[in-house]
């Protein structure tokens, strides 16, 4: 069953056609990959998915339910996690406090409940706490709990970003370019950890990606984009050696990937 | 019928003098806004300084009007350039936020040492000639055009058109349109971003000077003047003007001083400070439907 | 909710990390001892008692009067924090909802006739209700922009609002005979100001604060995070305007009479701004501090005229000078205001260690307005 189906998304800003008749869909618990060069759209699509841009024509579904119009925060209540490409995280709270605020969609209690301090509201707030701590014992961060973000390398604070959106639980993980700034050892690590989550919490994840191992490791279908357009859908496999995507990447003389 | 148009006229006639003023000041403030991305709160401030000045050499000490005139222009100079030295530039690299609370830090401290100087009196300060309501050819409306005003508008020209041949012309009045656009590339060109720096805010102060010397006569003279009185409507002006359109600034101001005036014109009394509400409805209405003025070409 | 505990925690980070693991956990997991507990309650507790047993040792009634404004400069300190400190937004108008408050107040209470509880009340939401109408105005317009706004919506309120109809002329603003007496009445003043500070307490330790504070350093972020922006923009301008509502209310009926005379003008905003802004924005205590400080900064310089020899006679004026200065030289100097220095006193009655380098770790949220020390 499809967690996610995107048909025929397209965007139109002023003249330029920006994203056209996109078509692709994410199974329970797939991991799929969207690939392309530098303005290709990717972040345009995941900008119409995730509910920051309006598209001009086509729909989104999660789980079937159509959900095209809807507001970022109300996507996230229905359980769909978005990462950034600069990381997405309030930056002068501490990563405990990133952790409960992340939470927010999932909180039932009411703001007068929570000013006033009602039983039900701090008891609330106690299970959001418990909840960070184990996300973030999960991911071997705990020890950082009360650092502010301004002192942590770039690679940690990734890791917290996606501490922050696995402590929702979410279904579906929009991740964008989450290997970017990474070594290649950090993001072989993060691969596995992808495939960690993927595996022991049952999410389906959608990501963008240009690092071309990790994708090839952890995706199990890839779509490619380029002027807006689908350019090719595949295998890692079939992608890899794709002439087309290998051209639109590297221009026309290129040997990448050959053997 | 006659009735209306000699509303209108009157509102022109007082419009043009006030929106004069809130040109002159609002242009200051897109000269360092072009220049800095920094609005001064001060700016005004400024002129009530000058005008402050003028008083103390001219009824106090008793200099002759034209020279405590200079005086007062002079030391508006000093004062702005001073403002840079000691205010802006450290906070350089602070957000542009931070140094509008800074220089709104600096407008209290100038309206506050005004107080010393003045108390809470009105001090009323000399036209530089003739009563303030003369009568030309027995017209009452064209009185209005008292000399002392007639001097607030050919001030007005007279800045239009000199700051216009400078933008235009001068290597230096390019650069600091530049500046904004492009602070990187007049950098290269050997351009000192300090001597710049001090350059706009005291030609800034020169505009801030100007303006509160030569309008002060025809109104009385309190502490904070002109922060009270002419920055908010300079700051909707320079907003239906355009933040970096230095025209819109003038435009705008003459636009607002003539509206306002209107509206103060035909409402009832009952109704108090109606130019207010009417410079409040227009920056709203700017600011939700155009919010990038009507005269500006870039952001 | 699937439960990571139960889960096989893979290590996944570099071994780099593992090295500050141990410091940092250490540091994470120091408490302090129940002597230590003890002498970190004992002092705040010294100073609250201090605070409640001030409008009774002090000896003249009218120094009790003083107490309560700066009680009242406490509670608008509080206000302003919440829109400017938490939400990020510079109001230079905050006395719109200030005057509104007193005016309200004392029409309900005094020419009405309502009890004084009803007219506070009514202070409060009219200053609610005034806020949120530039709250929605906040939605369209941004940043210095909407600075300017606020800027003429204070203007607009103090000659144009307050000045309509039978308003011009002034409004008395009584209380009952039991509160006559400014002694008792700043013990009603003192008693808003801990009310007000405990909803503070318990905005940010709950959604709503956590909420605001995202949308001031990131409005993707915490939409991405499920936080209806719109909604708790203007859940920001309602709480800070009923704190001001309140404030103004208790101003008004202190004073007895709410007139053009107390001046709603611009110099109020601007001393507003500046007690924030030097208290320290995002930090209770700090701004609580620059409140009372500009409060009674003109007593302080008459006693010590009073008891230090050779020290001046100072004109009031002077208050707004030295004001402005300060603001100015935090601005530049020490961003994180008072609240930046007293970090270490504050970590350590939260259960830290005292540490004097806490000061230059500045957790604080002045981020927008202030730049980062």
């Amino acid at each position: 069953m499809a967690v996610l189906e995107v048909e025929n998304l397209g965007i139109r800003f002023g003249g330029l056609q920006a994203l056209d008749g996109f078509t692709f869909a994410a199974d329970e618990y797939e991991i799929v990959g969207i690939m392309g060069p530098n303005g290709a759209g990717k972040t345009t699509a995941f900008n119409c998915i995730s509910g920051f841009y309006t598209p001009t024509s086509g729909t989104v579904r999660f789980k079937g339910q159509d959900i095209t119009g809807m507001r970022p925060d109300q996507k996230a209540v229905l359980g769909i996690g978005r990462t950034f490409q600069q990381v997405g995280l309030v930056r002068s709270m501490t990563v405990l406090e990133n952790l409960l605020t992340s939470q927010h969609a999932r909180i039932r209690y009411g703001v007068l409940q929570g000013l006033g301090g009602a039983p039900g509201a701090l008891g609330e707030e106690a299970q959001l706490k418990a909840r960070a701590m184990e996300v973030l014992d999960f991911m071997g961060l705990a020890h950082l709990r009360n650092k502010t973000l301004g002192g942590l390398p770039y690679g940690t604070l990734k890791m917290v970003e996606a501490a922050a959106v696995l402590a929702t639980d979410p279904e579906l993980l929009l991740l964008d370019e989450p290997s970017a700034g990474m070594s290649p050892e950090e993001s072989h690590e993060f691969g596995d950890l992808l495939l960690d989550i993927r595996r022991q919490l049952g999410v389906t994840i959608v990501m963008i990606e240009h690092h071309v191992p990790m994708v090839v490791a952890v995706c199990d279908y890839i779509y490619v984009l380029n002027f807006g357009r689908l350019l090719a859908e595949g295998l890692p496999a079939e992608i890899q050696n794709h002439p087309e995507v290998i051209t639109a990447y590297f221009g026309e003389e290129s040997t990448y990937g050959a053997a | 019928m006659a009735d209306f148009f000699e509303s209108v006229f009157r509102a022109l006639m007082v419009g043009m003098v006030t929106g004069t003023i809130y040109g002159l000041i609002g242009l200051g403030i897109v000269l360092i806004y072009k220049a800095q991305r920094i609005i001064n709160f001060a700016q005004a401030e400024v002129a009530t300084f000058a005008a402050f000045m003028l008083y103390l050499f001219h009824a106090r000490v008793g200099a002759p009007y034209v020279v405590a005139m200079l005086i007062a222009i002079v030391l508006a100079v000093a004062l702005s350039v001073g403002i840079e030295r000691i205010v802006i530039r450290p906070l350089r690299d602070a957000p542009d936020v931070t140094v509008f609370v800074a220089t709104a830090g600096v407008a209290l401290f100038l309206i506050a040492m005004t107080f010393l100087i003045g108390g809470a009196n009105i001090l009323i300060v000399d036209p530089l000639f003739g009563e303030i309501e003369t009568r030309i050819a027995e017209q009452p409306l064209l009185g209005l055009l008292s000399p002392q005003r007639l001097m607030v508008l050919a001030v007005l020209i007279a800045f239009s058109l000199s700051l216009a041949w400078f933008f235009a012309k001068k290597p230096l009045g390019r650069a600091i349109l530049a500046m904004s656009a492009e602070p990187f590339a007049v950098r290269l060109a050997g351009i000192s971003a300090d001597r710049m720096s001090t350059f706009v805010w005291g030609l800034t102060g020169l505009l801030a000077g100007v303006a509160g010397v030569v309008f002060i006569p025809t109104s009385a003279l309190t502490p904070g003047y002109f922060t009270a009185n002419a920055l908010i409507p300079a700051l909707t002006s320079i907003v239906v003007g355009g933040l970096t359109s230095l025209p819109g600034a003038l435009v705008g101001g003459l636009l607002i001083g003539f509206l306002s005036e209107l509206t103060a014109q035909f409402t009832p009394a009952t109704v108090p400070s109606p130019n207010i509400i009417a410079a409040f409805v227009i920056l709203l209405l700017t600011l939700l439907f155009r919010p990038k003025g009507l005269l500006a070409r870039e952001a | 909710m699937t439960d990571l505990a139960k889960l096989s925690p893979e290590e996944h980070l570099g071994s780099e990390l593992h090295g500050e693991h141990a410091a940092a956990s250490a540091e994470a997991d120091f408490h302090p001892s129940g002597a230590g507990w003890a002498a970190r309650i004992s002092v705040p507790a010294a100073v609250v008692a201090l605070i409640l047993a001030l409008p009774v040792i002090l000896p003249y009634d009218y120094q009790a009067d003083i107490v309560s404004l700066a009680a009242i400069y406490g509670c608008v300190a509080l206000s302003m924090n919440v829109l400017v400190g938490y939400l990020g937004q510079l109001s230079l108008g905050h006395q719109a909802f200030f005057g509104v408050g007193a005016f309200a107040s004392a029409v309900v209470a005094t020419r009405w006739g309502y009890p004084l509880p009803l007219g506070m009340l009514a202070g409060a939401a009219s200053g609610a209700f005034t806020a949120v109408l530039l709250g929605y105005v906040a939605l369209r317009v941004r940043g210095l922009y909407l600075a300017i706004v606020t800027l003429a919506y204070g203007l607009l309120a103090e000659v144009s609002l307050f000045q309509f109809g039978f308003l011009a002329q002034g409004v008395p603003a009584s209380r009952p005979e039991a509160l006559a007496s400014p002694r008792a009445y700043s013990y009603v003043v003192l008693g808003c100001l801990a009310l007000l500070f405990v909803l503070d307490i318990r905005l940010v330790k709950s959604k709503a604060g956590r909420a605001i504070q995202a949308i001031r350093d990131d409005e993707r972020v915490a939409q991405s995070f499920g936080i209806n922006v719109t909604r708790y923009k203007l859940l920001a301008f309602i709480i800070s305007g009923t704190f001001a509502g309140l404030a103004g209310a208790l101003f008004g009926h202190m004073l007895g009479y709410v007139s053009s005379e107390n001046e709603f003008n611009l110099v109020l905003a601007l001393t507003f701004v500046l007690m924030t802004v030097v208290g320290g924005l995002g930090n209770r205590v700090g701004v609580l501090m620059g409140a009372v400080v500009f409060a009674t900064l003109d007593e302080i310089l008459d006693a010590m005229h009073t008891f230090i020899p050779y020290f001046p006679e100072v004109n009031p004026v002077v208050v707004p000078v030295i004001g402005a200065a300060l603001l100015v030289i935090t601005l530049i100097q020490f961003p994180g205001g008072i609240g930046q220095q007293i970090q270490p006193i504050q970590r350590w009655v939260r259960g830290g260690r005292f540490d004097m380098h806490a000061m230059h770790e500045y957790h604080g949220s002045g981020g927008g307005i202030v730049g980062r020390p």
